[in-house]
């Protein structure tokens, strides 16, 4: 499998921090999405700072037979675990068919439907936090990311199918979470 | 469509939390605009004192190994 960013590593390996820059500046997003998702917001950007800092020291281990997308998510994954203390095409179509559905409604949306909204992202968001840091993050990587399976084995240092297990017992727990909590999620039983 | 692409079937309560689940994307946090200059200025400041470091290091590895040598000869008389 090719990787699209083995020619920069290549380049920043023999010195050019260009090249270094445009793979900060391809991965930094999603680097910074899973950091905020696992350890917190307040934590997100030293955190991504710092994975991005280890990348670049430990550069010459990176093993060009993986990716490097995925080989840098780990390090965010464990610095985010260490910090807390404690592609597939069919989901991914899904998932954009339902964000470009939510961007079209947002614009026909009432104020007060605007608010409800934002309202339930902040509950969700700290329901999601409850869960044990292992489950919630193969639920970020794969629910709200859309990584593969093997990518997200890779990116945790999990065997693949100890993430299904991982995975489906995190969605349960935060359906549980869910169904606890006051707001009406109407999560059949 | 009621399953997981590569985990199998989803329950009804599975299918309607990654409903819910797309809130949290559509609202997904964002690095500040300073990030990548503020991890490229770590990166070159670090990359133009590391040789100096690898340097010293060797030096006062060197230094030790004579010291333990003139040491080890003294200690022998």
């Amino acid at each position: 499998m090719h990787d699209p960013d083995q020619g920069l590593v290549e380049r920043t390996l023999a010195g050019d921090l260009s090249a270094f820059e445009k793979l900060v500046q391809r991965h930094q997003g999603v680097a910074y999405r899973i950091a905020a998702r696992i350890a917190g917001p307040d934590e997100a950007e030293d955190i991504t700072q710092d994975a991005f800092l280890r990348a670049f020291h430990r550069l010459s281990r990176f093993r060009a037979e993986g990716s490097f997308r995925a080989w840098l998510l780990q390090i965010v994954h464990n610095t985010a675990l260490n910090v807390r203390g404690g592609r597939r095409s069919e989901p991914r179509e899904e998932v954009e068919s339902l964000v470009e559905a939510t961007a079209a409604d947002e614009l026909e949306r009432t104020p007060a439907e605007r608010l409800e909204d934002r309202e339930r992202r902040e509950r969700l968001d700290s329901k999601l936090r409850m869960l044990q840091p292992a489950h919630r993050a193969v639920l970020v990587l794969r629910d709200l990311e859309g990584m593969s399976y093997e990518e997200i084995a890779t990116v945790t240092e999990t065997p693949l199918g100890s993430v299904k297990g991982r995975l489906h017992r995190a969605r349960r727990e935060l359906i549980q979470i869910l169904r606890e909590n006051t707001y009406d999620w109407e999560l059949p039983k | 469509m009621n399953r997981d692409a590569e985990g199998g079937a989803l329950s009804p309560a599975e299918l309607r939390l990654l409903q819910h689940l797309q809130l949290l994307r559509t609202d997904a946090p964002e690095p500040t605009a300073e990030l990548s200059a503020a991890v490229l200025g770590s990166v070159r400041w670090q990359s133009a004192v590391r040789p100096y470091l690898v340097a010293s290091g060797g030096l006062a590895a060197g230094l030790a190994a004579a010291a333990g040598v003139v040491l080890g000869a003294g200690a022998r008389r």
